[in-house]
């Protein structure tokens, strides 16, 4: 999965949100190293749509007080299985490696 | 405003759908976080917009795959936003075109230009490519480096100074350091050697390569046939084996592969094939390999003798830093108690290789991109004037309902396309002008034959013409869209502001055509000069007939009697006046050199090459023949014969080195083991280079000391006319003797200064063209001017000026730029001329005769080229103007 792909759900899995919501939670999931432009952001938003992860919401969520945004984004169960599958296999590559630094005797 | 615009515009290039369903979100959040930035001062807002816009950008051709790739039926769905962004596009293009041809002097220029500035600099920067920065075919062809001897004594002899970083290995030297050393994965030397091997019919001569065995190893060189040396078989009395290249097996042995186990005779020595060298395998780059190679070592003049004849190369260790290397080869090659003078050179082997032409080359490269620069700012300065011309139309469509980002697209989709027809142009100039400029460069760039436009450079060409494009198309598109239809309301024509602006560009062009102009009209003094330098004999009516010997074993008393008797068979042929014979004759070949001891003066002195010498052998007429006046004492006679005192001639150079304040008539010089009485001073000659200083020479005649000479013919007609005649009588008198070439000496001394020849018409032609973009450029904001102005001009007029005073007036105000622009233009060429000196002869980087010529054709062309449409502005009728306003 494309590294912004997968924070653009994680951002989602916490809550519903507009672009610029999105663009600053990304920001501080990655403490300021990912920051995605609004063609990016959009074009993969507009991607994670055509996957069926995302989809765009009707009108703003109650309570929301960031008026005027058009676009507000929720995640989808198979966007959320698509997250946690990722997650998982990212946790895996964590346990390869650290077995193969330790076993080489490098300071893993 | 206008960054905000130039994404709004860019949005339109997404597909369709994405643009309808997220561009305004998009532009919301650019727009929203430029305000934000622009808390931060003006630098971080311009990154951000920067960054923004590279960021869309970027995405746009990948939208486009991923709308491509997408299922048919949702495709087609989406298939009318794709077509009317294509129609949009469409109709830019057809507009632009029709734009473009209302205007077609503009139009014209401006491919022109483009064409122009992107074919020279493309044809320039493919052969420094090529030459300077493209890699070895060899195997970590970047660890491969040239090892040299130095030797800082020979700094103060003229004869050695130029190669006294540049000492070739012995031998014996090398054996001693390949056993030794530490720092390399492997180190090789080669030498160049001369045999005649039977032919169909005759014996033909070829120049092979002796080698060490390790030399195919380390360049990672596999033989596609055979074998290659191995270590062991360098050695007095090893194996007599050869290799083949691959032309030599396809040409002489028909490509078979029976050939391992055949037999080649150098010299009527016979030598076995043991294999054949892959297709196009040289060690000079751009140059045919040597036919046959054999392994060095095996003569007994490589041993012992101090015979420093092998180029060496050496794959450093990982690691290792050349100091290290240089240290340790230093030590191993020269042995400990190796003299504070002597030391080793390690460069890596393409740098060494092109030595004397990097710079060169480099300063070409400086020039072309200055034309370039020149080139840029001639359209930047043509485009900001239709910018102004195109206000009222612009405010016009504006008014009539037209978007910006429309207009912006749209002078974009025109400034694109101009560069793209220009670029294209220049491709085809460039790939001209590449085989055009290799064809012409003299042979000695190594590499040169390898040349050729590739897509690497072909695409940085265009990109480069795509990038200024844009940037041309870009600020006076912004200009033009931050006015609103008021303009067209207010009607007034232009600020005075874009003026001022267009003339610093004609004094930025102006600057940069002196810088170019003035390093041509050096350089073009200097061939001046050196085309005038005396080479010291006559060149006139020459011809020399260069021959070999394919029995050097020959004995000498009949060497000598071919001469007398060669001599008086050319001199009794129709057409030939006199004819002389001489070793290493001026400029027809590399001389040798050697040094003489003075009375009481021994060996040590030998070593600092006090007395280094020029030297040939000649026959008693050489110097009558040749034009070259004995300035004291005699020159050679009959009387010199091989039982008489032996004898010399100096000349004038060698005199005042050796015997300053003393005649050296008379004197005696221990040369080549044998002391000899100097008879006679003469003057001195050019060798090689007319640019050289006179180089110390000695003659010894050739009854005593035989030789094989050349042949020396002077004709009372044109001597290439009797080129065949000599060639066919000398080759026909005795079977031994191979003619190698007939040469003409004026045609040898013109070659010699071909670098400097190709050099200068290069430069010449890049200043040429910039002093004429400069004048079109100057033309085109004088012209913009008058038009600009008429209504004022018209106003003046009526009120009583005199057409010659508004004309002076506007030719004036042009006039200062150009003025400014010289000034700063003369600065720096004052400061970038320093970098020729190296170049120059007989012309100082200062020369003030060739800067009052520049300035004076530059004025003279600044003034015409406003003066021309400053003439117009004299001609307006005051009623027309007034009435018209």
């Amino acid at each position: 999965m494309k590294r912004h792909f997968f924070f653009i759900l994680l951002s989602l899995a916490g809550d519903d949100r507009h672009g610029s919501g999105i663009m600053r939670d990304v920001l501080d999931l990655t403490e300021g190293e990912l920051k995605l432009w609004p063609a990016t952001l959009y074009g993969s938003l507009d991607e994670l749509r055509a996957l069926g992860f995302i989809r765009e919401l009707d009108a703003a969520p109650r309570g929301a007080d960031a008026a005027g945004h058009k676009r507000w984004f929720r995640i989808t169960p198979p966007g959320r299985r698509a997250v946690v599958a990722e997650l998982a296999r990212l946790r895996a590559t964590v346990r390869v490696a650290e077995r193969r630094l330790v076993a080489d005797g490098g300071d893993a | 405003m206008s960054a905000i615009a130039l994404y709004r515009a860019l949005l339109r290039l997404l597909p369709g759908d994405l643009r309808e369903r997220y561009g305004d979100d998009m532009s919301d959040m650019f727009a929203a976080q430029l305000a934000l930035a622009t808390g931060d001062g003006r630098v971080a807002s311009f990154r951000t917009a920067i960054t923004g816009i590279a960021d869309l950008v970027r995405r746009i051709p990948y939208e486009h795959l991923r709308h491509l790739r997408r299922p048919a039926h949702r495709r087609r769905r989406e298939d009318s936003s794709m077509t009317r962004l294509l129609d949009s596009l469409r109709l830019d293009v057809r507009f632009a075109l029709r734009s473009l041809r209302r205007r077609p002097t503009f139009a014209i220029v401006a491919v022109t230009t483009l064409a122009l500035s992107i074919g020279a600099a493309t044809a320039i920067y493919s052969i420094v490519d090529g030459v300077l920065f493209r890699s070895l075919p060899y195997h970590d062809a970047s660890r491969i480096v040239s090892i040299w001897q130095t030797d800082s004594l020979r700094k103060k002899q003229a004869l050695l100074a130029a190669n006294w970083d540049r000492v070739p290995l012995d031998y014996t030297d090398f054996l001693r350091w390949r056993d030794a050393q530490h720092s390399f994965d492997g180190v090789a030397v080669w030498s160049g050697f001369g045999a005649f091997v039977q032919g169909d019919a005759a014996p033909v001569q070829i120049t092979g390569m002796r080698v060490s065995p390790g030399l195919f190893g380390l360049l990672g060189v596999a033989p596609i046939l055979g074998r290659t040396f191995a270590r062991g078989e360098d050695i007095v009395g090893g194996p007599r084996v050869t290799m083949l290249s691959y032309e030599a097996w396809q040409s002489r042995f028909g490509g078979r592969r029976d050939v391992l186990g055949s037999i080649v005779r150098f010299d009527d020595r016979p030598y076995e094939i043991i294999g054949v060298l892959p297709e196009g395998f040289t060690l000079e780059r751009g140059k045919t390999g040597a036919p046959y190679w054999i392994p060095a070592g095996q003569s007994k003049g490589d041993i012992g003798l101090h015979n420093r004849s092998f180029h060496a190369i050496a794959k450093l260790k990982p690691g290792v830093t050349s100091e290290q290397a240089a240290t340790e080869t230093g030590r191993l090659l020269d042995g400990e108690d190796s003299p504070a003078a002597h030391g080793v050179r390690i460069e890596g082997f393409v740098r060494d290789e092109t030595r004397t032409v990097r710079l060169p080359l480099l300063l070409l490269l400086g020039a072309v991109g200055i034309l370039l620069a020149i080139a840029c700012v001639n359209i930047a300065t043509l485009l900001l004037g239709e910018a102004s011309t195109r206000e009222v139309e612009m405010s016009a469509r504006i008014a009539l309902g037209a978007s910006r980002g429309r207009i912006i697209a749209q002078l974009l989709t025109e400034s694109l396309l101009l560069a793209i027809v220009g670029g294209a142009l220049g491709v085809v100039l460039a790939w001209w002008g590449t085989r055009g400029i290799v064809g012409l460069a003299p042979p000695k760039i190594p590499g040169l034959g390898a040349v050729h436009v590739d897509g690497r450079v072909l695409a940085a060409a265009l990109v480069a013409a795509t990038i200024a494009g844009l940037l041309f198309g870009l600020a006076p598109a912004l200009l033009l869209s931050e006015h609103g239809p008021a303009t067209l309301l207010r009607a007034t024509r232009g600020s005075s502001g874009r003026g001022a602006l267009q003339r610093f560009m004609i004094a930025a062009e102006l600057a940069l055509s002196v810088v170019l102009l003035v390093g041509a009209g050096l350089l073009s003094r200097s061939l001046q000069r050196l085309g005038a330098v005396d080479p010291g004999f006559r060149t006139d009516h020459l011809a020399v007939v260069r021959m070999s010997w394919s029995n050097p074993y020959g004995d000498t008393l009949r060497l000598r009697s071919f001469y007398d008797q060669m001599t008086q068979q050319l001199a009794a042929l129709p057409g030939v006046t006199a004819v002389t014979a001489g070793s290493s004759i001026p400029f027809t070949a590399g001389s040798s050199s050697s040094p003489y001891l003075l009375v009481g003066e021994g060996v040590e002195d030998m070593a600092s090459h006090k007395h280094e010498v020029q030297q040939r052998v000649i026959a008693s007429s050489y110097f009558s023949v040749m034009g070259i006046p004995v300035l004291a004492g005699r020159a050679f006679s009959s009387d010199d014969r091989s039982g008489s005192e032996l004898v010399a001639v100096i000349s004038d150079a060698a005199a005042k080195r050796d015997f300053p304040g003393t005649s050296p008539i008379g004197q005696r010089v221990k040369y080549q083991g044998d002391w000899r009485t100097i008879v006679g001073v003469v003057r001195d000659t050019k060798v090689g280079q007319l640019s050289a200083e006179d180089l110390p020479s000695i003659y010894t005649p050739l009854s005593q000391r035989p030789s094989v000479l050349d042949l020396a013919v002077r004709t009372a007609g044109d001597p290439a006319a009797l080129a065949n005649t000599l060639r066919k009588t000398v080759q026909g008198s005795n079977r031994d003797i191979v003619v190698n070439d007939v040469q003409i000496m004026d045609d040898l001394v013109h070659r010699s200064f071909a670098e400097e020849r190709f050099r200068t018409a290069l430069i010449v032609l890049f200043g040429a063209t910039a002093a004429l973009l400069a004048a079109v450029g100057l033309f085109g904001v004088t012209a913009r001017a008058v038009a600009r102005r008429t209504r004022e001009v018209g106003i003046r007029v009526a009120l009583g000026a005199t057409s010659e005073s508004v004309v002076a007036m506007i030719v004036r105000q042009t006039m200062r730029a150009v003025g400014a622009g010289v000034i700063v233009g003369v600065i720096g060429a004052l400061a970038a001329s320093r970098i020729l000196a190296p170049y120059l002869f007989g012309v100082r980087t200062n020369d003030p005769a060739t800067y009052l010529g520049i300035l004076a054709l530059l004025g003279a062309a600044s003034l015409t080229a406003s003066w021309l449409p400053a003439r117009r502005a004299g001609r307006v009728e005051p009623a027309v103007v007034l009435r018209d306003s």
